[in-house]
């Protein structure tokens, strides 16, 4: 699309963002990758002496091993695909059910659009991480609900932001004119407004899929995580419940970091394609005054007078 | 003495990519205290340029490259950051463009000129700030128990109102009014207008009006600088100006403006638009659209011709050559 | 008064929250599975006096919310003769119920435990605050140079990074200079006074750093930019054109303009404080609500688990409501309401 192509040539201008790229795409790659990069199979059943368990790293294991003799390294591989997973589809719920909801309210306004209003203004003062905790623990652990609850809590922040691109954008002409030519309420939106504010959901998507999988991780490491499924966060959380006191830091550091690399690649690819999309200024009045005499020329040229002749 | 002599100043800009574009070159004016001068012109020719450079209060990318800025006997492109911090507001001050925004929301009127009182140390105790700042606001005609109220409970109006007698304060040498009476309504503009001629006869203001609505020059300037380009195209009293123009881009001008007098007269416009800064012609800045231009003024710069005493305006006469 | 609409309008909102929590924490407790109603009977831990007392208590033998049968009959009092009227009616009495571990008050516990948060939030959140807004606007003064730079890739770093393995790193670097975990060192106690109270603070520190540094990133993120925003606006033009310097601009006219969008993102950013400190409590022991919120989760603790979620969401409104009014007093473009 016309659009990518726009935003590409203005990432290709600013390196962080470009990093930021890298750093996301290394992940995933890995993650696609894994059962070729992983040197084991963490799921495979192994024999283990004593003295494997939590073993520190060396040639073979190159991350150590964990309380359970198992490589750190191919775990880290694969953790990969958990948490991307979630982070992925939670924040696409997200971005979905948040754009719904702030097209709705922005363009129609009125008792609905109050309605909503109220709805997620009453959503964001409840505290997101306890009431995670709550339904997780009422509910069951599993992928799937982890998914779901990082998914229905998040959307507020994006409904608020849709919400006011499109109060700003319903009134300019071009959407006037469309309905004045008797387009439908949903043809308008989505011919119209929608690609308007697309480039804006698309900064905000960036940054809530690092949001989502702070969350997962979060609540992985509180013991709440899918038992089955291995995610970073979950490594954290044994490794922080039988690990500490051995200090094995080869166990309790490296999903920590796979989850701040990650993490961080998105921030800076979002606050990228924020800038891009919302160019902030450049300068403000208090800049250093004396740059403005730096060429002043100190010897005034004479003046030239002359005669009318007539 | 004359208050402000203004000679030869030349301000630029840096763009990004490191070039200096040409915004006011060669400017020369002067003004004498209880005298106004008019500044006229079309968009970006260089007059709101020309006034920052006074106060040097040049955006970022601006440059003084040329010039003197002589405000009773001193030239203050010779000053230090801190010795300019001294003479803003207390010799010069600006009323500017778009007043209303020049208001910080959050505080109230009477603080924000009570302000400009204590930084030049105008009076002695907050009380007498408060009541100066009570003066100042009735000069202008508002309420002065309006004063502990904030701008967004003040109309366009009261709030142009407000930014005067914020400038007037310091009781300043020289004031700028920068189109105070743009996006006002006709019925406010005339209202300001008659504030400012009465200001400036009871206070012997020096004023400086820069404006490209020459209905406002008319009515309140004595003296006319004509802008075009970034260069003084013609200088004079407001009388030489408007009965007796000599510089054809000052001539159109007049004629582009509506006559109540002469309501068939025919409405002429300028064809084509004022030159970019980064494609400055290298002749007089005018020559694309001047109707009696000759091949000289494509290539060289017009020199400034004294037509009648005190009546100067830059061309290079080909044409008297030719009628 | 001016000031009226606006405050009332929150006042009321804050009230119909509180409302919307109370009953929303009572039927997230009853409608999902794993009904603590029906754990509470089968649970083997409480004796047969406490089983007894918390049925009647809780009214278990009653219908859950409305008896139609009785609003039929014209029974208006005997159909609200509800569990959930006996929640309300217990809840209002200060009744939280009782803790399936410790068999002791909900409410007695949280009361004990609930100043070690405080302390810990409070002194978290007051340096964060001091330290976001003096980076933010050192980055926005000196906007596009190194330091703006450095301060940013800071912010954004801290930001991305999960709190508790903020708390899990320091917790590794600190060992051996400071406590790791807990309040105070075994067997000291208040009574000992001052010793005492240093001992609270050193084994404080950890935990306070982790969440001052996690906090720090989005204050000065926000306060850098509504800085540049603030310092492009005109009337700082004006107020140098009035012979002001930097300084005295940057502290009278800018710094409350910029301070506006902090105390919004206070208020926004108190549902994310609170889960931060479930996490940094947890990873260094530090006996508050946080760390109560996480046993109760791992026990199964029903009753502390809602009580605890229940004073969690209380406070975040009602804190929310302070950051309002916090907010009117400032900016008086919204009192004239």
């Amino acid at each position: 699309m016309e659009l990518i192509k726009e935003i590409w040539l203005a990432f290709r201008r600013r390196p962080l963002g470009l990093l930021g790229v890298f750093m996301l795409f290394s992940i995933i790659f890995v993650a696609i990758f894994a059962p070729w990069l992983a040197p084991y199979d963490p799921d495979a059943d192994i024999d283990v002496e004593p003295q494997d368990l939590l073993a520190p790293p060396d040639a073979e294991h190159l991350l150590g091993r964990d309380d359970a003799g198992k490589d750190v390294l191919s775990q880290l591989i694969y953790g990969a695909r958990v948490s991307l997973t979630v982070g992925f589809v939670a924040s696409f719920m997200t971005i979905f059910i948040g754009t719904t909801v702030g097209l709705v309210a922005g363009y129609f306004g009125g008792r609905i659009g109050n309605a909503l209003m109220r709805l997620v203004d009453f959503l964001l003062v409840i505290p997101d991480l306890p009431l995670m905790l709550v339904f997780i623990s009422m509910w069951g652990r599993g992928l799937w609900k982890i998914i779901l609850v990082i998914g229905m809590l998040g959307w507020t922040s994006t409904a608020r932001l849709v919400r006011s691109q499109v109060l700003s954008i319903k009134e300019r002409q071009f959407v006037l004119r469309a309905k004045a030519l008797g387009a439908s309420n949903f043809r308008t939106i989505m011919r119209h407004i929608f690609p308007q504010v697309l480039p804006i959901i698309l900064a905000d998507g960036v940054l809530s899929i690092s949001g989502a999988i702070i969350a997962e991780s979060s609540l992985s490491f509180l013991g709440l995580g899918d038992p089955m499924l291995v995610s970073w966060g979950m490594m954290l959380n044994f490794a922080f419940e039988r690990a500490i006191s051995r200090m094995a830091w080869w166990f309790l550091l490296p999903p920590g970091f796979a989850i701040i690399w990650v993490s961080l690649g998105l921030v800076l690819m979002g606050s990228t394609l924020e800038e891009i999309v919302n160019p902030r200024l450049k300068t403000h009045h208090l800049f250093d005054p004396r740059r403005m005499l730096e060429l002043l020329r100190v010897i005034p040229p004479k003046v030239e007078r002359q005669e009318v002749t007539e | 003495m004359t208050t402000l002599e203004v000679r030869n100043l030349s301000v630029s800009y840096l763009s990004e990519e490191g070039a200096l574009l040409n915004a006011a070159e060669d400017v020369s004016f002067q003004l004498n205290q209880g005298k106004s001068l008019g500044i006229v012109g079309e968009s970006g020719c260089g007059k709101t340029t020309v006034m920052m450079a006074l106060l040097r209060l040049l955006p970022d990318a601006g440059r003084i490259i040329q010039g003197q800025v002589i405000l009773e006997g001193e030239d203050l492109l010779r000053y230090s950051e801190a010795e300019m911090s001294a003479v803003r507001w207390s010799k010069i001050s600006i009323v500017f463009q778009g007043a209303m925004n020049a208001l910080n929301p959050v505080r109230t009127i009477e603080s924000q000129i009570a302000e400009t009182l204590r930084i030049h140390d105008v009076e002695k105790t907050k009380q007498r700030e408060r009541e100066r700042a009570g003066e100042l606001l009735e000069m202008v005609g508002i309420p002065p128990e309006r004063g502990r109220q904030y701008p967004h409970q003040y109309s366009g109006g009261m709030r142009q109102r407000a930014v005067i007698a914020m400038a007037l304060a310091c009781n300043p040498r020289v004031i700028i009014a920068d189109e105070p009476t743009t996006a006002l309504d006709v019925m406010i503009q005339a209202q300001i207008l008659k504030l400012l001629v009465r200001l400036q006869r009871e206070l012997n203001l020096a004023l400086i009006v820069v404006t490209h609505d020459l209905g406002v020059v008319a009515e309140i300037c004595d003296n006319v600088l004509v802008m075009y380009g970034g260069r003084v195209a013609e200088t004079g009293t407001g009388d030489a100006i408007f009965n007796d123009p000599q510089h054809p881009y000052t001539q159109r001008l007049l004629q582009a403006f509506p006559d109540i007098e002469n309501p068939h007269a025919e409405m002429v416009s300028i064809p084509g638009i004022p030159p970019r800064l980064d494609d400055l012609p290298p002749g007089c800045r005018f020559a694309p659209r001047c109707y009696v231009c000759g091949d000289r003024c494509h290539k060289e710069m017009p020199p400034m011709i004294e037509y009648k005493p005190g009546h100067l305006f830059a061309c290079h006469l080909d044409y008297r050559k030719i009628s | 008064m001016q000031q009226g609409g606006y405050l009332s309008r929150k006042v009321f909102f804050s009230f119909a929250t509180l409302i919307v929590v109370i009953v929303f924490n009572f039927f997230l407790f009853r409608i999902l599975p794993g009904d603590p109603v029906k754990v509470i009977i089968r649970s083997p831990r409480l004796t047969r006096e406490a089983r007894e007392r918390l049925m009647v208590e809780f009214g278990l033998d009653k219908p859950v919310f409305l008896n139609i049968e009785l609003l039929k009959e014209g029974d208006l009092i005997g159909a609200f003769d509800t569990q959930f009227t006996a929640y309300v009616r217990a809840l209002s009495k200060g009744n939280l119920g009782i803790s399936f571990r410790s068999r002791r008050d909900v409410a007695e516990v949280l009361a004990e435990r609930v100043w070690r948060t405080v302390v810990l939030v409070a002194v978290a959140e007051t340096l964060a605050l001091l330290l976001g807004l003096a980076m933010g606007l050192v980055a926005a003064w000196r906007r596009g140079t190194r330091l703006d730079m450095t301060i940013l890739l800071w912010a954004l770093f801290s930001w991305a990074m999960p709190n508790f393995f903020l708390g899990v790193v320091l917790l590794i670097l600190a060992r051996g200079f400071l406590p790791v975990g807990g309040m105070v060192v075994p067997g000291l106690k208040p009574e000992a006074g001052l010793v005492y109270w240093a001992d609270v603070g050193k084994h404080l520190i950890l935990p306070t750093l982790t969440m001052t540094i996690v906090y720090t990133s989005s204050y000065v993120m926000i306060m850098r930019s509504s800085v540049v925003e603030v310092l492009s606006e005109d009337y700082i033009l004006t107020a140098k054109a009035k012979g002001m310097s930097t300084i005295q601009i940057l502290r009278d006219h800018a710094l409350k303009n910029a301070m506006l969008p902090m105390v919004t993102m206070v208020a926004l950013n108190l549902g994310y404080t609170v889960g931060g400190a479930i996490q940094v409590e947890t990873v260094f022991s530090w006996p508050g609500i946080g760390r109560l919120m996480y046993d109760a989760v791992r026990l199964r603790d029903y009753p502390v688990l809602q009580g605890t979620f229940l004073l969690l969401a209380v406070s975040v409104i009602v804190a929310n409501l302070l950051a309002d009014i916090l907010y009117s007093v400032l900016d008086p473009r919204v009192r004239t309401d």
